[in-house]
């Protein structure tokens, strides 16, 4: 009796105490994790779109423009309590397109893409690809410019799916389902900008 | 003192886990593509290590033997989550790299193994030499092959030359799983034949 209570207080205690460290750690970390996922997954990939919108710029400026991106962060309150996160690109100073995240089933995990919309039209301008764990030298070229550049100036309205599945998007050969999962995800934020198109237009500031 | 340092040295040579004991082939074999993924891999094992080995040594007189395993378990999972949260927050691009290998150190049969075979017959302070040599050892392991494989297997070496190319003739397949293995098992070899002339 005395050894079986002896060994549910150990294990018990041992692991509320870890418990306890966990949780505050977790607190000490949150903020600085999340900085880091928006800094070096989120940016660079909206970063990207705004290239295929402005054109290309010079390692330099591009530094300079992942800083500008931060400050175009929205937030919407989505009915059911969440929020979802957006940003927003300008063209000449004037709000142009919006990115909204949402990620696809990749060979790897998640495959996580941003795609741009143009606010008034809501074409998709383009599109950057956020989390990555696909195969390297196969799955990882859905990143390459040649396979993203497919994406820019398509009319709104469709919805998109690569050749073998009878669509339009050319897939990586070797890749066919990393290049679903980048399809995938670009059909549920395209479904997204459709349901909330005019509540994004009021929070961007257009 | 001599015991700490036969406790500490024994890890890095004559018991060096990956060559010696073969353990912890999991992730040497998975991540270390690169100098500097091997070496990161074998930092965030080493903390595990030392601080898992610390905590069982130190509770080993109040830990009941029928629920050790739970709390060597308990006590290493808390570890580990500690290094995936600051290598989140503080480097970023490496634990983005290690990817799920990070969390998998829970299961990494070194740490367990030190903890069951080490820590819970010993003293604090052998503990933590035991801990040390044996992570140290680990990490120079994983970074000799996670260096040989990113020199011949992409002709670079990222965290000391940058992007230089060093070699112009690569062979990609040592950058795969398979040539993984082939690397490993050339350096089993090497170091068996340097082990029989002694």
């Amino acid at each position: 009796m005395n050894k079986s209570i002896q060994m549910i207080l150990v294990l018990s205690l041992i692991a509320l105490i870890s418990g306890l460290l966990l949780g505050g750690l977790n607190e000490m970390t949150k903020e600085t994790i999340e900085n880091n996922i928006l800094k070096f997954k989120k940016i660079p990939a909206v970063a990207d779109i705004y290239q295929t919108v402005n054109g290309t710029s010079t390692a330099q400026e591009r530094l300079a423009l992942e800083e500008n991106l931060l400050a175009e962060k929205r937030y919407l309150d989505l009915e059911d309590g969440s929020q979802m996160l957006f940003f927003v690109i300008r063209k000449e100073g004037v709000p142009y397109a919006i990115t909204l995240e949402n990620s696809g089933k990749g060979f790897g995990g998640d495959l996580g893409v941003m795609t741009g919309f143009e606010l008034e039209t809501g074409n998709l301008v383009g599109i950057g690809i956020t989390t990555l764990s696909e195969t390297p030298g196969l799955g990882t070229r859905v990143k390459e410019s040649i396979f993203r550049n497919q994406f820019s100036n398509l009319p709104a309205g469709q919805n998109l799916a690569v050749k073998k599945d009878g669509g339009s998007v050319d897939a990586i050969t070797g890749a066919t389902v990393s290049s679903r999962a980048v399809c995938q995800a670009i059909n549920q934020s395209i479904e997204a900008f459709k349901k909330h198109q005019a509540s994004i237009k009021t929070a961007s500031g257009q | 003192m001599a015991t700490l340092t036969k406790e500490f040295t024994k890890g890095l040579w004559a018991e060096i886990p990956l060559f010696r004991l073969v353990l912890g082939l999991c992730p040497a074999l998975a991540v270390t593509t690169t100098l500097e993924n091997g070496l990161g891999m074998g930092v965030a094992a080493t903390f595990v290590l030392v601080g898992s080995n610390l905590l069982v040594s130190a509770l080993r007189k109040i830990i009941p033997n029928e629920v050790r395993v739970a709390c060597y378990i308990v006590i290493i999972a808390t570890f580990v989550v500690c290094v995936e949260m600051l290598m989140k927050a503080y480097f970023f691009s490496l634990s983005e790299s290690l990817g799920i290998f990070i969390p998998l150190i829970v299961v990494n049969c070194i740490i367990l193994g030190r903890a069951e075979a080490f820590a819970r017959k010993n003293g604090v302070l052998p503990s933590i030499a035991d801990g040390l040599g044996m992570g140290i050892g680990f990490t120079l392991a994983l970074s000799l092959l996670g260096a040989i494989r990113e020199l011949l297997g992409s002709g670079t070496l990222g965290l000391v030359f940058g992007d230089q190319v060093l070699i112009g003739l690569s062979f990609g397949f040592l950058q795969q799983a398979p040539g993984a293995f082939i690397a490993l098992g050339l350096l089993l070899g090497i170091m068996n034949v340097i082990g029989k002339g002694k």
